[in-house]
């Protein structure tokens, strides 16, 4: 890596080289059967030079002659735009504690056993449920190196875990589904199973929603989603362009004073936890929002240039709207763990106080919304009708329609205490830990 | 590597069912503008391979980057296979081929010095930035183009080297005005064409009204409307809705949607004709064999109003006992191919747009998309809206999102228009993790009673 370094270095001003590895497995059940396994072993370099003040990126899954390629790259440099930021400077890094070594074990034995185990477990219940199930586990290696002395890397282990039932009632067909993804080994299927058994007794049964203003619950999985739009409103990105809603608003209240938000890559057990960020960045936690006062952007090394400000560390290569890490991604600002403060009522608390209102656990089309804008909108994928207190039914056919900067500001009724480790697209990308959050007078239609 | 990959194969494929190996060299180049700033130069070379192994139903699948080990990912794939198979292994047949498909290209994004690419996004970057100063300060300028070589070789006798271009450009310009943002999108895909990227102006200078048209135009009233929408959009909805919820493994692995989606049910009235098809020749849908080595070909999924077909891949196809369809396509060799569309089409009808509104007391003009998502129950956003009165488009409207169920939907398009075209664009279709795959698709202008809209 460092031989490519110095090639790169030479032919450019300056350079840098992000290396990514990542050797995973999984087993997947579908439809109540085992239907295989996979095993991937992928590894490449995402390349930046800057020549003449130009920057010009590249990315190559061919190590072996790569070294023949950075000529080319060096090349595109002229064709750049002229850069203000420098590469990162050497600094000293955190010491995180991200990898568990039974990830090198092959446990493909006891994921059949526990694929099958889940599966015996659902069927009992109802044996007219059908489920997908899945378990994975996966090592990833990170390497930053770059002309100002930066070469810093680590090793992190990741395991997954998934149970999706599919209930099929009459005319309807609902999904209902729970999701672990983290740093040590999943402990949690036995509660995951019951939880989505007891989801899946509920979905069972569709209940009729008036349209309206009402007032929603909404769970920790459905707001990291939510929260994808105000993730474009904080990118530094987006405010270096004048788009966000949030531009000339550092130090102002935009949220209700109960909500605090803080993007914390160094936390125990966040999944997106890291040391650095994929530009050499020291990780730190970073307030966003503090008791409703607009803290700070997330930046990278361009958009913290950009603003006159230093990188918070967040320059992260993410594929665009998977949200996965990629070596070949352009680096943009992105979130690592985004953690929201707990509130002071249970869960149990606040959905006893609604007469009559919707807990939305889940919504479709929600990226198709106008998010730089920090709407949400979408078909609520899994909700539940609160009458006096208790979930009744399934609601279908019902959309919801808000703002963030309207809904978090002016109709937050509450947060729970209770907090759940989530991520986007039920759980497959992104990092969140979220409480449930009850909102009012949020519009409904059906 | 013919003779390597097939000596390979005749020695591993004995301890197993079927045995492929997909290996792909593929370069890349993007480009992308933020206002007037070139932001991102990128160029990219990569190299992978896959393999997919089946032994009594059971899949092994390994990706990597390293092809010198490629004998033992091969083992590796065939013990995973081993370890899960307990049933019966069903791929639908193929007729076993032994080709070399080269595109023919019109002009080569690879012949096309980038200085001259740049030159070309500049230009439009310009264009946008000086449309409407007060209102659009910025907006996103994005190209890419690649061109992938991929050999497969199959326990079956099939190998296969086929080389593939693609390219695609969106041009975005974003409007902002007290806190808001609103966009809109005009773009172009070609996979045998680099200068389809010309002569764009008139699009985007259309985009960039409609975006700074938005920002003043009022949210749509939420309710139920008929519903107009113009070929854009209703190419989007039958991609997502009904395109997604045709392929193979969504109606196998679901026994009410088997029931619901026999072939011959009703599913529309008889003016309807919907298929999915690779023979579109410079589409970035065309494909001549796909990733498991079936030919392309015009699938019909609606024909007057019935159901007629379904996309599949080999797999789906032999487990519900019908035939393959080339539909079988995998992103890149980190995944196994699996049912994806090429170019879906509503087939153009006899209704002229002026027939379909005269009537309408009060609908809405759903017109291009953001995009969309779901099957049988969907959620789509409009680029644009307009109300319907009296069978006049009258004053634009935002936050049109469409939704609702598929089957009810399709049963409620009472009108299909005769301006059929195929609309290329330069995004691509998601699902799972495999993302972005070339695929376009057509429609003319239909009219659907009863449509869920969203809005405040």
């Amino acid at each position: 890596m460092k031989d490519i370094l110095n090639r790169a270095a030479q032919l450019a001003d300056h350079a840098e080289i992000f290396f990514l590895e990542s050797t995973s497995t999984s087993v997947g059940f579908s439809s109540n059967k085992l239907k295989g396994m996979d095993a991937s072993e992928n590894r490449g370099i995402g390349i930046r030079m800057i020549k003449n003040g130009r920057l010009a990126q590249a990315s190559s899954s061919n190590l072996t002659n790569v070294t023949e390629f950075l000529p080319a790259v060096a090349d595109l440099c002229q064709h750049g735009d002229p850069v203000r930021f420098e590469f990162a400077p050497d600094a000293p890094l955190s010491n995180l504690q991200l990898y568990n070594p039974a990830v090198e074990q092959d446990r493909t034995e006891e994921y059949v056993a526990r694929g099958e185990e889940i599966i015996r477990r659902v069927l009992a219940h109802d044996p007219h449920l059908l489920t997908h199930c899945g378990f994975g586990q996966e090592t990833l290696a990170v390497r930053v190196l770059n002309s100002r002395g930066v070469d810093a890397g680590y090793r992190k282990s990741e395991f997954s875990a998934g149970v999706l039932v599919q209930v099929v009632e009459g005319q309807n067909i609902v999904y209902v589904h729970e999701s672990y993804r983290g740093l040590t080994p999943c402990e949690y299927i036995e509660e995951m199973v019951e939880s989505v058994l007891r989801d899946s007794d509920l979905a069972r049964k569709t209940v009729a929603c008036d349209g309206g203003q009402a007032e929603v619950i909404i769970t920790p999985e459905a707001l990291a989603d939510i929260l994808i739009a105000f993730e474009e409103g904080i990118s530094g990105e987006n405010a270096a362009r004048g788009i966000s809603p949030l531009h000339g608003k550092l130090g102002e209240q935009i949220f209700d004073e109960r909500i605090t938000i803080i993007d914390d890559p160094t936390c125990a057990g966040g999944r997106e936890s890291q040391p650095f960020d994929d530009e050499g960045i020291p990780s730190r936690a970073t307030p966003i929002v503090t008791r409703g006062v607009f803290n700070n952007f997330i930046t990278d090394l361009r958009s913290s240039a950009e603003l006159g400000c230093p990188s918070t560390g967040n320059g992260l290569r993410m594929k665009p709207l998977l949200r996965s890490r990629e070596y070949g991604a352009g680096v943009g600002p992105a979130t690592t763990n985004l953690i929201f403060l707990p509130g002071d009522r249970s869960r149990q608390e606040m959905i006893k106080s609604i007469t009559t209102g919707l807990i939305v656990n889940s919504i479709t089309g929600i990226l198709l919304g106008n998010l730089t804008n920090g709407d949400f909108s979408g078909n609520i994928a899994l909700g539940y009708l609160v009458r006096d207190g208790q979930p009744v039914g399934r609601v279908k056919d019902t959309m919801i329609a808000g703002n963030i900067y309207d809904a978090f500001l002016h109709k937050l009724v509450g947060l729970s205490q209770e907090r759940k480790w989530t991520g986007n697209f039920g759980g497959g990308s992104g990092s969140y830990l979220l409480p449930w959050l009850h909102l009012r007078d949020i519009d409904i239609s059906v | 590597m013919k003779a390597h990959l097939q000596a390979l194969i005749a020695r591993h494929a004995p301890q197993c069912d079927y045995l492929e190996v997909r290996i792909e060299e593929a370069e890349a180049s993007s480009i992308a503008f933020r206002g007037r700033k070139l932001e991102t130069l990128r160029v990219s070379q990569g190299k992978g391979g896959c393999v997919r192994a089946i032994v009594r139903g059971g899949l092994g699948f390994t990706s990597f980057n390293n092809i010198d080990r490629l004998d033992e990912f091969i083992a590796l794939a065939i013990k995973q296979a081993t370890l899960t198979g307990r049933g019966e292994t069903k791929l639908a047949p193929t007729v076993p081929v032994v080709a070399t498909i080269l595109p023919v290209i019109k002009t080569d994004p690879r012949q096309v010095p980038l200085a001259k690419k740049i030159e070309i996004l500049d230009g439009y970057s310009r264009l946008i930035m000086e449309a409407d100063p007060e209102y659009i300060p910025t907006c996103s300028v994005g190209y890419s183009d690649s061109y992938r070589t991929v050999r497969l070789a199959t326990s079956e006798g099939t190998f296969l080297h086929q080389e593939k271009m693609d390219l695609g450009c969106n041009l975005v310009p974003l409007a902002v005005r007290n806190g808001q943002t609103q966009m809109a999108s005009a773009g172009i895909g070609s996979s045998n064409d680099f200068n389809v990227l010309q002569g764009l102006d008139t699009e985007v200078r259309r985009a960039c009204q409609t975006a700074a048209a938005l920002l003043t135009a009022p949210p749509i009233k939420g309710g139920t409307y008929t519903v107009v929408a113009n070929p854009e959009m209703a190419g989007v909805f039958i991609h997502e809705a009904f395109g997604h919820t045709s392929e193979g493994e969504k109606v196998y692995e679901n026994a009410r949607l088997q029931e619901i989606m026999k072939l011959g049910a009703q599913f529309g009235s008889p003016i309807l004709n919907v298929y999915d098809t690779g023979l579109v020749q410079g589409s970035r849908g065309q494909i001549f064999y796909d990733d498991e080595g079936v030919p392309a070909e015009k699938t019909y999924l609606i024909r007057n109003g019935l159901l007629a077909g379904r996309l599949h891949s080999r797999e789906t196809a032999g487990k519900m006992g019908e035939a393959a369809t080339g539909n079988g396509r995998a992103v890149g060799y980190k995944h196994p191919p699996i049912p994806r569309m090429r170019v879906t089409c509503i087939e153009n009808g006899e209704t002229p747009f002026t027939d379909m509104i005269k009537d309408i007391e009060l609908g809405v003009y759903a017109c291009d998309a953001f995009g969309g998502q779901g099957g049988e129950m969907f959620t789509f956003t409009a680029g644009r809206g307009y109300m319907i009165r009296n069978g006049k488009i009258e004053e634009m409207v935002k936050d049109v999102t469409l939704s609702g169920n598929l089957f009810k939907t399709l049963k409620n398009i009472d009108a299909v228009g005769n301006d059929f075209f195929i609309h290329e664009t330069g995004g691509g279709c998601g699902k799972g993790s495999q993302f972005p795959l070339p695929v376009a698709h057509g429609s003319p202008h239909i009219r659907i009673r009863d449509v869920v809209v969203g809005g405040k």
